[in-house]
């Protein structure tokens, strides 16, 4: 099987005030396509930067990040912002929708985004709500919605433009065990079915067993695999 | 001591007669009188653009301020539509666009309220529709105007710094 993200010797330092803050010190990974990964590991092991840099959002300090065959190191944030666009979906721990648009109008603005009419958008939207299992609830804003529903809502704007990567921060942290579950489910059920790539930052080991490969981070370094 | 000639013509052999014979009289005609009362009005035509000058820059920098303000408590949606595929270009055009429709909304409402003001709350009747309509676009064009420095420069932050934003 092909990888769809090769990372080598990435580093990455952040400044808290005055103090360095080392995120990663050189992690190397191969993602195959289609797998359902999870990265794991206790907080400030830099899951979360790791997953950022992965997804095109942030940019290493060192090392190589092979997304599709392509080096994203030598990218503008023109093309960045292209794949973002049109190849990776994000799922974030607070949903992180736009409360004053209704459900299918959230789902859709991936789609308005690569530059898709209006109507078409909002049917394809509607179409993926109803894949998560959100028809009846499609025009209703996201504070009418329980934590559940609002991450389904999520889930439908990451593959409603059907991305090559799905990237999922925290996906169930916001959400009761039961809830988080049938939210890992339906990650799953789709990484299935559309043969999309996932790859999840958890510190849920029950969450994380649900994959086909772990990633266990620890101060910035893949300890285990 | 006012004088009123009989014939309009004799007035100005009035002034020079009386000039002649008392020289030390302070003589004040109706053309000197006109003439203070038209410097009085330049005067306060010239003080009142003055202070709608310092009044529009006023607006202007508070307008900037509330941009700044209003556009900075939206980081991290922004964050959120950059990460999820949108560009500098959007994120500015989008700004913008918002601006256009609030500053042409309230440029509207703040013309029909001033409208109604200066047509009934006022001694006289001052309304006058062509002088309300002339200062619309150049509100919105300063409302624009003063969204373009934050929408350019929220834009520039990298999208994770714009997620972290609380």
């Amino acid at each position: 099987m092909n990888s769809i993200i090769s990372i080598k010797n990435v580093k990455k330092q952040y400044y808290l005030g005055k103090t360095i803050v080392e995120a990663l010190r050189g992690i190397n990974l191969e993602i195959e396509a289609e797998f359902y990964c999870s990265i794991i590991g206790p907080s400030g092991s830099g899951k979360s930067s790791l997953l950022n840099i992965i997804g095109c959002i942030d940019v290493p300090l060192e090392g190589e990040v092979i997304f599709e065959g392509r080096n994203l190191a030598g990218l503008s944030e023109k093309e960045l912002t292209r794949i973002r666009a049109e190849k990776i979906g994000f799922i974030f721990q607070n949903f992180n929708l736009n409360p004053i648009l209704t459900a299918v109008e959230n789902v859709a603005i991936p789609m308005r985004l690569i530059g898709e009419r209006k109507k078409t958008s909002l049917q394809k939207a509607s179409e993926v709500l109803g894949q998560v299992r959100l028809s009846h609830r499609m025009n209703h804003y996201p504070n009418e919605l329980s934590g559940g529903e609002r991450q389904r809502v999520a889930i439908a704007r990451a593959i409603v433009k059907k991305p090559s990567l799905i990237l999922a921060d925290e996906p169930t942290g916001n959400l009761d065990t039961k809830t988080g579950l049938g939210i890992i489910r339906l990650l799953r059920e789709i990484n299935e079915k559309e043969d999309t790539t996932v790859i999840q930052v958890t510190h849920d080991l029950e969450i994380a067993n649900l994959s086909d490969k772990i990633f266990r981070l620890r101060d910035g370094v893949i300890v285990d695999r | 001591m006012i004088l009123f000639p009989e014939r309009v013509d004799w007035k100005q052999r009035i002034v020079e007669d009386i000039k002649q014979k008392y020289p030390k009289l302070n003589l004040i005609t109706d053309d000197i009188i006109s003439r203070n009362a038209e410097k009085g009005i330049k005067l306060f035509e010239q003080m009142v653009n003055a202070i709608s000058v310092v009044v529009t820059l006023g607006a202007a920098i508070l307008i900037l301020t509330v941009m700044l303000i209003t556009i900075k408590e939206r980081t991290k949606e922004i964050g959120v539509l950059r990460a999820i595929g949108a560009s500098n270009t959007i994120v500015i055009k989008s700004i913008l666009w918002e601006i256009f429709i609030l500053s042409t909304a309230g440029s509207i409402l703040g013309g029909i309220i001033s409208g109604i003001v200066l047509r009934y709350f006022m001694l006289e009747n001052l309304f006058d529709l062509w002088h309300i309509l002339k200062y619309m676009p150049l509100s919105i064009v300063l409302t624009i105007l003063s969204g373009v420095i934050p929408a350019i420069k929220i834009s520039r932050i990298l999208p994770v710094e714009s997620l972290r934003y609380e």
